[in-house]
């Protein structure tokens, strides 16, 4: 079957239920890549997040009358985007109780010995994406996170399959 | 508009704007000449206002192995400045600021991350102290610290688009090519002024 790759760019989510899609995003840092499936509807969608919580946001609860505001697209959120994510999947024939998450990205870029690391963006995606789909009742089947290495996921349509690849260890199956 | 903000619009958009971008980019070549014992040259520098998906989407393999070199701009203006380039050129670059034969470095040691991280600094300060001088503003003068990443391409820039995205879904770059006449070393510089206060 030939492979039709759409990129998730940086602030984006992309749905389909077509089986020849491939959902990839490239070079994650501290960005987080959330990819759900339901493996029966073979229905799936990645999210590409740069940030944990919109200041001051209101919980998106539907696609159509996203929260407005100085702060952008809510897809740019992890708060605000896994809901639309989980809601455009629904959309498209996903049945939440199905639907499975599986993680990539949340790194550390910026690091050195001694520096304060609190403000390490890449951890605080990865915890709001915990809170977000602990909320949505959606368990996290695999991640790759963390680290301080650029990481590429690749989502298959055709069967949830998900592949990480990194720069110094190749490509591999996640989950 | 705060007073940063008004430093900024003179440097990017007001009437001595080419001319003071080309001579501030003019002592960047000049202080990485010195720096290299390389003629450098700059490319015609532009100032770019891009979504955050079109400022990756220019890119045709964000996974390339890059090396960036990430400084923030601080006291008098704020932003932040990013200088990126190949590896192979990164080892170049290294070479000539240690004054070693190209080729001789084969990875990004210490000691290499050092240099780079040098040349980050000898860049921005260089950048800032002639738009200092162009602007009678002396206060404008701090880079941070540099941060040397090996890494994808798109990790790399990722760094200099999350600082930005609280508040806005787009980012100003002013950027330039910077590289020798053998092009043995290509890097390319960005200044992304913050504007919002």
């Amino acid at each position: 079957m030939a492979e039709n790759l759409r990129v998730v760019y940086i602030g984006e989510m992309v749905v389909s239920d077509a089986r020849d899609d491939v959902l990839v995003a490239y070079g994650l840092g501290s960005c987080l890549a959330v990819c759900l499936y339901d493996p029966f509807a073979k229905v799936g969608g990645m999210l590409h997040a740069l940030l944990p919580t919109m200041p001051n946001g209101e919980p998106a609860t539907r696609v159509s009358s996203p929260p407005t505001g100085s702060h952008g697209k809510p897809t740019k959120y992890l708060d605000q985007g896994v809901p639309l994510l989980i809601e455009a999947l629904v959309k498209l024939g996903a049945r939440r109780i199905y639907l499975t998450a599986k993680l990539c990205g949340g790194s550390q870029m910026l690091s050195r010995i001694g520096a304060n690391n609190h403000l390490n963006i890449g951890e605080l995606n990865v915890l709001a994406a915990e809170a977000v789909l602990h909320a949505a009742h959606i368990r996290i089947q695999a991640r790759a996170t963390g680290g301080h290495s650029g990481r590429t996921v690749k989502l298959y349509l055709a069967n949830g399959l998900v592949m990480v690849k990194t720069l110094y260890e190749g490509e591999q199956v996640l989950g | 508009m705060s007073d940063r903000a008004v430093i900024w619009n003179d440097i990017i958009a007001g009437p001595e704007a080419e001319r003071m971008l080309n001579a501030a980019l003019e002592n960047v070549a000049s202080g990485l000449s010195k720096m290299a014992g390389q003629i450098i040259y700059h490319t015609m520098p532009e100032i770019n206002l891009l979504t955050f998906d079109r400022v990756t989407a220019r890119y045709n393999d964000l996974e390339a192995e890059t090396v960036g070199v990430y400084l923030e701009i601080q006291s008098g203006l704020h932003g932040w400045a990013l200088l990126m380039l190949p590896l192979a050129f990164a080892l170049n670059l290294a070479d000539w600021v240690m004054n070693k034969p190209q080729g001789t470095a084969t990875g990004l040691g210490q000691i290499e991350k050092s240099a780079l991280a040098e040349v980050g600094n000898v860049t921005l300060a260089y950048f800032l102290n002639a738009l200092a001088v162009l602007t009678h503003r002396p206060e404008i003068l701090m880079p941070s610290p540099p941060f040397v990443m090996v890494d994808m391409l798109g990790a790399i820039l990722e760094v200099i688009l999350t600082p930005m995205a609280a508040s806005r879904d787009d980012l100003l770059i002013i950027e330039t090519n910077l590289q020798d006449k053998a092009e043995a070393m290509q890097a390319c510089f960005w200044v992304l002024p913050q504007l919002a206060e």
